[in-house]
């Protein structure tokens, strides 16, 4: 279900330069913050009742 | 290390987390953070096709292209046997590109990086969401 781009490869901290945006530790524990919350609510339940609803089995997620 | 074609998805991007990558505003740094953050696990971002192609509407910035050109970063094009998966998630979330994002989460157990996260309310209430913060 995944295709590469075939591009030339960059690393994270050479994209972030190109595009002129800095991330400092600060924010990133923020970022690690906000993604550990929203992870919390994606229960194994929610994911395979959301698959149901579009036709799909049950994912285990061990 | 592992190779960045063999790393694991660790967060899908949408249209909407792309374009503000691609907007040189100072929100773009929240997405900046998460592709450091999955960078040092081992991880990749995953962006669906779509999501590109939406964002490409919406922005024509080069910063797409250096986005789409990071080892971080794989493109997702669909699965032919989950079309009709990808058919009721449309119902569920009104277009293609939310649809295949939304998908990519379910099927790979991720969050989803959104700067619009109503778009996933009827998505068991938007629980499988990361919005990106506002400002």
């Amino acid at each position: 279900m995944t295709q590469s781009t075939g591009q030339a490869r960059l690393s994270a901290a050479e994209v972030l330069a190109a595009a002129g945006i800095t991330v400092t530790d600060e924010g990133r524990a923020a970022y690690r913050e906000r993604a550990a919350a929203a992870r919390a609510e994606m229960t194994p339940d929610v994911v395979n009742e959301i698959r149901d609803q579009v036709g799909l089995p049950p994912l285990d997620r061990a | 290390m592992i190779p960045p074609e063999d790393r694991p998805i660790g967060l899908i991007l949408d249209a909407s987390a792309v374009v503000v990558f691609a907007s040189g505003t100072p929100r773009a740094i929240h997405v900046g953070e998460p592709l450091t953050e999955v960078e040092d696990n081992g991880e990749v971002l995953g962006i669906p096709l779509l999501c590109l192609a939406e964002a490409s509407q919406q922005t024509s910035s080069e910063r797409l292209d250096i986005l789409v050109a990071s080892e971080s970063v794989r493109v997702l094009g669909g699965e032919p046997d989950s079309f009709r998966a990808l058919g009721a998630m449309r119902e569920v979330v009104g277009d293609y590109p939310t649809a295949l994002a939304a998908l990519y989460a379910v099927d790979l157990d991720v969050l989803v990086l959104t700067a619009d996260p109503d778009r996933y309310r009827l998505v068991k209430e938007g629980g499988i969401v990361n919005p990106i913060p506002e400002g």
